[in-house]
């Protein structure tokens, strides 16, 4: 019978191909149940929650009052001022902002007014913020002697969940064409990539191919404006920030999965690490749920990626509105993140030339 | 003036070039040897394509390199590769005309380069080669899995083009220049066992490299 014979010939190429075969069918699973297991951290126990004074007249003894109770159902962070606290919360460095009333010791007084802010584009956090409002209640009303009235009031535009996921769509599309297509292009330019190298060099090809795609990526963008105006949206993508960041993100991640191909070449190998990477990039840049709803150390680890901040700059553009000078920091992080991946691409040809 | 000296290239523990020395001009050059021998590693050493360990390497300006498996854009047409590659060489229109008759390309310029048979394959590699009218011209196994009439073709281009270029043919098949090659280099286990001038002494390419080859066999150094 033909069958066994061929299932013999499976099993002896399967061990010439064990390493990829174990890319597929063990590292893959495993990696997307580590991202999936990421998202089971949907009511955030520890977000980041300023903690910051209404007025001038509040003192650091209220301000310590008021962290100790924040601290029960998340992780406060003390700001000197309110202007500071609402600037993080527009940098989602914190989901909340408690703002605190002055003499809260002073039983005399009557209800101590807490306002707590929530951005309006942060929509995962909106439940959430619900919650964390009673929960805030309950504590001071524990901890300080007078009546406690919390207020929730949101910051900006309270956006819708689709409306939230534009952003997302934006810079996961992003990570998709530089980490999934341009390698596939990349791996057809190997039939031919001797003449190029005799006609003109690596870096003009990379360089022409991101140019020509970080173009391209500028069609999603128009047509998502075309599409929603159409049909009555409020979000608008095609601004300039939005366009610096998803060209920047697509810059970086291009040249990250070109550096990966002449390391490990233009095939299976090639498109399997270009795979993994993609896969890190969309469960680890907070692009579903912001980075505060992970752990403490799966946050650390979001926060040492760039694409992050792509997903948090996006975000600001698209559902702030903020100006490009807003995140100017973190746009000139990322544009240093290039040239950092620009280096290692130019390390990573002069590997490819000399094994060649 | 296209040359290596003292060349040396290794991968790993391989000796694939070892101490070669060689200088071509003007004419058509052939350089035959075993399979394995070392010929593509040193068309490729002069092509700047591979690194030498040592030795020094002498080219022209320009390079045009044929390689043995076509390098062309397999989702282009034809006529699109000759596009690409012709604004890559700022190759003038006519040139390009010239050389679409010369290797008969012109029935299939509308036709991707992937739906295209070897042997026009080949000649659009070949094309693509010229298109910026280089200043010597390496051909890796030109010949190989192609039709007589093809191959007369390319042989035919090859060797107008050798009028006043330098073209080396890394080839299998000498008879097929028999009557047009200048020098024949015969490459064994990485070094040149033989050098022959055909204005010296003309006679089989074949013949001679055949004879080169058992001498080198047989440890008696160059049969010539």
């Amino acid at each position: 019978m033909d069958v066994p014979s061929l299932l013999g010939k499976e099993l002896r190429w399967g061990r010439h191909k064990l390493l990829a075969l174990a890319a597929i069918f063990l590292v893959l699973p495993a990696v997307f149940a580590y991202v999936t297991v990421g998202f089971q951290h949907v009511l955030p126990t520890d977000a980041p929650v300023a903690v910051a004074p209404q007025t001038a007249a509040v003192t650091s003894d209220d301000l310590r009052v008021v962290r100790a109770a924040v601290t029960i159902f998340s992780d406060p962070v003390l700001y000197e001022s309110r202007t500071a606290a609402m600037d993080a919360l527009g940098r989602e460095q914190v989901y909340a902002v408690v703002a605190v009333p002055p003499a809260l010791t002073d039983a005399a007084r009557g209800a101590a007014e807490f306002t707590v802010y929530i951005d309006g584009s942060v929509v995962p956090y909106h439940e959430p913020s619900r919650g964390v409002t009673t929960l805030l209640r309950t504590a001071l009303d524990e901890a300080i002697p007078r009546d406690v009235a919390v207020t929730r009031e949101f910051v900006g535009t309270e956006h819708s969940l689709s409306a939230y996921l534009v952003p997302t769509f934006l810079v996961a599309l992003t990570a998709i064409v530089a980490l999934g297509y341009l390698p596939h292009t990349f791996e057809s330019e190997a039939a031919v990539l001797d003449r190029l190298r005799v006609e003109t060099s690596l870096h003009a090809v990379v360089a022409s191919k991101l140019a020509f795609f970080a173009v391209l990526l500028v069609l999603p963008l128009a047509a998502f404006d075309a599409t929603t105006a159409a049909l009555g949206g409020s979000v608008s993508v095609l601004g300039p920030g939005t366009l610096l960041v998803v060209v920047l993100t697509f810059l970086l991640l291009g040249l990250v999965a070109a550096t990966i191909q002449l390391l490990v070449g233009f095939g299976a190998w090639g498109r399997i690490a270009n795979l993994l990477v993609l896969l890190f990039v969309l469960g680890f840049s907070g692009l579903a749920y912001p980075v505060g709803f992970f752990s403490p150390a799966r946050r650390w680890l979001v926060r040492q990626v760039p694409t992050h901040y792509a997903a948090i700059t996006t975000r600001g553009f698209v559902l702030r509105g903020e100006p490009v000078g807003a995140y100017a920091d973190w746009l000139a992080g990322l544009a240093g993140a290039v040239a950092v991946a620009a280096l290692a691409f130019a390390g990573a040809a002069e590997l490819y030339e000399r094994r060649a | 003036m296209l040359g290596v000296t003292d060349l040396t290239k290794t991968y790993g523990d391989a000796t694939a070039l070892d101490e070669v020395s060689v200088s071509w001009d003007e004419g058509l050059h052939c350089l035959a040897g075993p399979n394995g021998s070392g010929k593509t590693t040193l068309l490729r050493v002069l092509a700047g394509l591979t690194r030498a360990d040592s030795g020094g390497v002498t080219v022209p300006d320009s390079l045009g390199v044929a390689f043995q498996t076509p390098n062309v854009y397999p989702d282009l047409t034809v006529a699109e590769n000759l596009d690409v590659f012709g604004a890559l060489a700022d190759a003038d229109d006519d040139w390009r005309a010239s050389l679409v008759d010369q290797l008969r390309l012109g029935p299939v310029v509308g036709r991707t380069a992937s739906d295209l048979s070897g042997g026009f394959r080949k000649k659009l590699d070949l094309a693509l080669a010229l298109l910026k009218r280089p200043d010597a011209l390496l051909l890796d196994e030109p010949l190989a899995d192609l039709d007589p009439a093809t191959r007369r073709r390319l042989v035919a281009t090859a060797v107008r083009y050798s009028d006043d270029h330098p073209v080396v043919a890394s080839t299998h098949h000498l008879d097929a220049f028999s009557e047009d090659y200048a020098t024949l280099t015969v490459v064994v286990d990485g070094r040149v066992a033989g050098a022959w001038d055909r204005s010296d002494a003309p006679a089989s390419p074949a013949a001679v490299y055949e004879r080169t080859l058992a001498a080198s066999e047989a440890g008696r150094g160059n049969g010539f």
